[in-house]
């Protein structure tokens, strides 16, 4: 229990604290239970092993690196505030996925919401809600080197129904298991395996379109 | 001879529609048996559905191949300014929403435990000051771990503080003791002790002045 202080006086009783650099055996349980009760630096430690992760899914979700790091934030700001409810019974990621993979899915609901609004207004123009989203936007530094190919793959994924990419992003870009996807987005497996037919069904469209199988 | 009972019921025959959702399960790696042979049999005679496999399964190798952006440098920054340390405090919220309302407070609860702690020997550890992110509290003991900096002061009372790291203020003792290891240049504010004497309770009221200063 660290506090932070400016001239005010804090009665300390608890007895158990934990100091950056102290931790001997520091598997994730440890790290976890400790943050659970209010430790800084475990809760410190809990964003270095994931914020990778959490990012990437933000990316992929929602194709933008300002708002890879906006969920990111936000995921790590509800997994602090929540961290109390959570039950150790279960996989820790499967946990700290939904949250940020359910942040991704509000923004974006919020999104097509807007767009949707737009369309009435520019209606007729035919233009693709989609288009006018900030898309990949690497400063020139950070650029990748990417392939004509892989800037296709990126744009279908981007254009997946928010209800496929989830799913695909999780299975390619993630690497988890059907089973582990249905935990993390509260469905039967039976409902991801369906998702996950559709949305390869819809990139293998988009890519066949582009020349690229 | 099993396939060969169920081709002759014509239970064995797929279309390519069904054929369609027998590749997505075979991906899935969910496909066994009977519908494993009934897919091979049909794509040994079907070019359009062993096509169909080609393109899926180069869609999926492209889907896996895609690179990961670099993650900012300063992303951990980020996260932590963004999580309010004491958001579980409510005392912490209160006191930042009402800084005056929390000094005097403060000042009730000072002039109140300074009363019993003159005639109690055993009394609560209390540590006060402006730079504890870093301490860490254990038992009645305040530690300022090694490799960390104290931006500020310290007021310890009723316990003992071990300085590992740096103080870059000064820390002021009340029936406390310091316990500094390797070099005692680590407080640059220098030590003051107090102990419990009328001394004390002057510190502590202008202590208190000190609060509507700064505020
Ligand atoms: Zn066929």
């Amino acid at each position: 229990m660290l506090k932070r202080s400016s001239k005010i006086l804090i009665t300390l009783e608890h007895s158990n604290h934990y100091a950056g650099g102290i931790v001997v055996d520091s598997t994730e349980v440890k790290i976890i239970k400790l943050a659970k009760r209010g430790n800084h630096q475990a809760f410190s430690d809990l964003v270095d092993l994931y914020k990778n992760k959490i990012y990437h899914l933000g990316y992929r979700m929602l194709g933008n690196k300002q708002e890879a790091e906006d969920i990111t934030q936000e995921t790590f700001l509800r997994v602090y505030k929540s961290i109390h409810k959570y039950d150790a019974k279960y996989k820790f990621s499967t946990w700290i996925f939904r949250i940020g993979t359910n942040l991704c899915i509000d923004r974006l609901r919020k999104r097509k919401n807007a767009f949707s609004l737009d369309a009435e207004t520019i209606e007729g123009e035919g233009i693709d809600g989609y288009d006018i989203l900030p898309s990949e936007d690497d400063s020139p530094d950070q650029q990748l080197i990417i392939s004509e190919t892989q800037r296709h793959v990126r744009k279908a994924i981007d254009k997946l129904p928010e209800k496929y990419k989830s799913v695909i992003v999780l299975r390619y870009l993630h690497d988890l298991s059907l089973q582990e996807i249905g935990d993390i987005l509260h469905m039967p497996v039976t409902t991801v395996k369906t998702r996950v037919h559709r949305g390869r069904e819809y990139l293998r469209k988009k890519l066949e379109h582009g020349n690229l199988l | 001879m099993n396939e060969r009972v169920l081709t002759l019921k014509g239970v064995g025959k797929v279309n390519c529609k069904q054929v369609n959702s027998l590749l997505h399960e075979y991906l899935d790696g969910d496909l066994t048996g009977v519908k494993l042979h009934q897919l091979s049999h049909h794509l040994d005679t079907c070019s359009n559905c062993k096509e169909n496999l080609v393109q899926l399964e180069k869609t999926e190798a492209l889907t896996r191949s895609l690179p990961k952006s670099p993650v900012p440098d300063d992303l951990s920054n980020k996260i932590m300014d963004a999580i309010p340390m004491n958001s579980g405090n409510r005392w912490m919220r209160w006191a930042k929403q009402y800084p005056a309302m929390a000094a005097a407070a403060v000042f009730v609860i000072i002039m109140t435990g300074s009363l019993f702690a003159i005639n109690e020997p055993d009394s609560k550890l209390i540590v006060s000051g402006s730079g504890m992110e870093y301490v860490v509290i254990k038992d009645n003991q305040v530690i300022v771990p090694e490799g960390q900096t104290v931006n500020g002061d310290l007021v310890v009372e009723n316990g003992e503080i071990i300085v590992e790291g740096t103080v870059n203020g000064k820390v002021t003792l009340i029936d406390s003791e310091i316990n500094l290891l390797a070099s005692a240049e680590k407080v640059a504010g220098g030590v003051t002790h107090i102990d419990q004497t009328l001394d004390w309770i002057w510190y502590k009221i202008s202590g208190f002045f000190d609060l509507f200063k700064k505020e």
